[in-house]
């Protein structure tokens, strides 16, 4: 898929682990993994809105888009 | 997770479990009649079928008191047993492929209860009831009755089979397609 997630440089950058984002978020460490390793078909708003604010990022940071 | 009582599918779970049941004991009967035939076939000297005519249940009768040779009635002594052969074995198929393709409706049931409904395997299940369908079609249409005065060969297709087993491929297209939704709700983070 063209879209890429960048989560894992994000939680890098903040030195933050994958376990502590998801109980932020409210999501299972599961569905994170499949975030991170692209698997996921499709996003919700309120997650992202959630990523954002507890990474204090835009979207965009999150998201890319590579032309394959 | 298994679903609220749902006294429908209970019912038809049950229902389906008795034609298996009913399916099973007339194959066993069947193959007991069969063999005994080839033993003793004067013990079946009595006994006959009416002659069949096209969408006629085909029922095995015993005829009491002197045996007449009536025209209208096919006596199992007098069967070929080529035609014997041919039709026991037509019949068992008949039956194997039914319970099958029953079996399969039951598998498509227990999913429905245990909350599964749009999983891969009820789209396999509704295919293959499409298959046993086109399959029991051809078979049920295929006769060969041979009685020495009276042979009759047939070959005809059964439209009812067709309508089922086109019915059936739609639904596996129909499950086909939850599943891909399903599977996306299941990938949306």
């Amino acid at each position: 898929m063209p879209i890429i997630i960048n989560l894992d440089r994000m939680l890098e950058e903040r030195g933050m682990k994958s376990n502590e984002l998801a109980e932020i978020v409210g999501i299972t460490t599961a569905n994170l993994s499949i975030l991170k390793t692209g698997k996921a078909r499709a996003i919700r708003f309120s997650t992202l809105e959630a990523i954002c604010q507890a990474l204090d990022c835009q979207p965009g940071d999150i998201l890319e888009y590579v032309l394959d | 997770m298994t679903m609220r009582k749902n006294n429908l599918l209970r019912v038809a779970s049950a229902v389906f479990k008795i034609c298996n049941f009913v399916l099973l004991f007339a194959a066993v009967a069947l193959t007991i009649i069969f063999i005994h035939l080839q033993i003793d076939r004067e013990f079946y000297a009595d006994w006959y079928i009416n002659k069949p005519v096209a969408n006629e249940t085909i029922t095995l009768k015993k005829a009491y008191g002197e045996v007449e040779d009536d025209p209208a009635k096919l006596y199992v002594k007098n069967w070929n047993k080529a035609s014997l052969y041919f039709t026991y074995f037509k019949f068992m198929g008949v039956i194997g492929i039914t319970f099958f393709a029953v079996s399969e409706f039951l598998k498509v049931i227990h999913s429905v209860r245990v909350r599964k409904t749009f999983g891969r395997q009820n789209v396999v299940s509704f295919r293959r009831i499409g298959i046993y369908s086109i399959v029991l079609s051809f078979l049920s249409g295929v006769s060969d009755w041979d009685f020495g005065n009276h042979h009759v060969s047939s070959v005809h297709l059964d439209f009812t089979y067709l309508i089922i087993a086109l019915l059936a491929f739609i639904f596996a297209e129909i499950f086909k397609e939850g599943n891909q939704l399903m599977e996306e709700n299941k990938l949306t983070v």
